[in-house]
């Protein structure tokens, strides 16, 4: 069976679901922060499978260019929420 | 996408959804473990669309992002069960439904690829200049983060 990009949509859907599910029910706590990764890893793959599937010759890269962005602000997100939860919790 | 492409989405795909689940639903430790899973499948997902420079950094990015959770205290990593738990499960559970509406129900337009497996040269044209300020804004966002870090250790060692 041949994959397009409606598979690779699902997975993102699925992950960034899954990152707001963690994110919602622990709303108030830090440990919501492990969605975050998710979340921002399912926008990755969504933005890089419309930039392989759906983009015309002009600007093809931009939907990698924004996955990297987002994957390294997933870390300085975590990076930061992490230490401040470590502290809060002394 | 040809046989090969197709059996490595199906396996990534199996890992990424597999560690999301884990993640979602297990206690805190494991929860890490399904955040590494879902680094591996994520970079092999991106990989096989022909990523392979978004592949390597969001594989180290998501997985130092697995690390750091682990460095959390267990106190820290507790959570509170009940209702709000309950509501979490059904927004993502709409959040999802409607994703997956759109994604299959949408009109896509069928683009010609032909910027190559990596090309990071060409990414960093991109990264460098034209998006520079995207690459600033991340640039200062980890600085704040790393500084924050580096001054609560500090003071937690007074």
């Amino acid at each position: 069976m041949s994959v397009g990009i409606v598979h690779f949509l699902f997975v993102g859907a699925f992950l960034f679901a899954a990152g707001a599910f963690l994110v919602a029910r622990r709303a108030a706590g830090p440990p919501g922060l492990a969605g975050v990764p998710l979340m921002l890893g399912g926008a990755g793959v969504d933005l890089a499978a419309i930039a392989r599937f759906a983009t015309g010759t002009h600007d093809q890269l931009a939907g990698q260019e924004f996955a990297i962005i987002a994957a390294g602000f997933a870390l300085a997100v975590v990076a930061l929420g992490t230490r401040l939860a470590a502290e809060t919790s002394r | 996408m040809d046989t090969l492409h197709s059996v490595l989405f199906y396996a990534f795909a199996a890992v990424t959804v597999a560690g999301g689940l884990v993640a979602a639903l297990l206690e805190a430790r494991s929860r890490v473990l399904g955040l590494g899973l879902v680094a591996i499948g994520v970079a092999g997902l991106l990989g096989d669309l022909d990523a392979g420079f978004a592949a390597i950094v969001t594989l180290v990015s998501l997985g130092a992002c697995a690390i750091l959770i682990l460095q959390l205290p267990q106190a820290a990593a507790e959570e509170p069960n009940g209702f709000g738990q309950q509501l979490g499960a059904a927004l993502a559970g709409l959040v999802f439904l409607a994703l997956a509406y759109v994604a299959f129900k949408g009109s896509y337009f069928g683009g010609g690829w032909n910027a190559g497996l990596f090309n990071s040269a060409a990414l960093g044209r991109l990264l460098f200049t034209r998006d520079a300020l995207s690459v600033e804004s991340l640039g200062g966002a980890l600085l704040v983060a790393l500084v924050t870090s580096r001054r609560l250790v500090r003071e937690r060692r007074r």
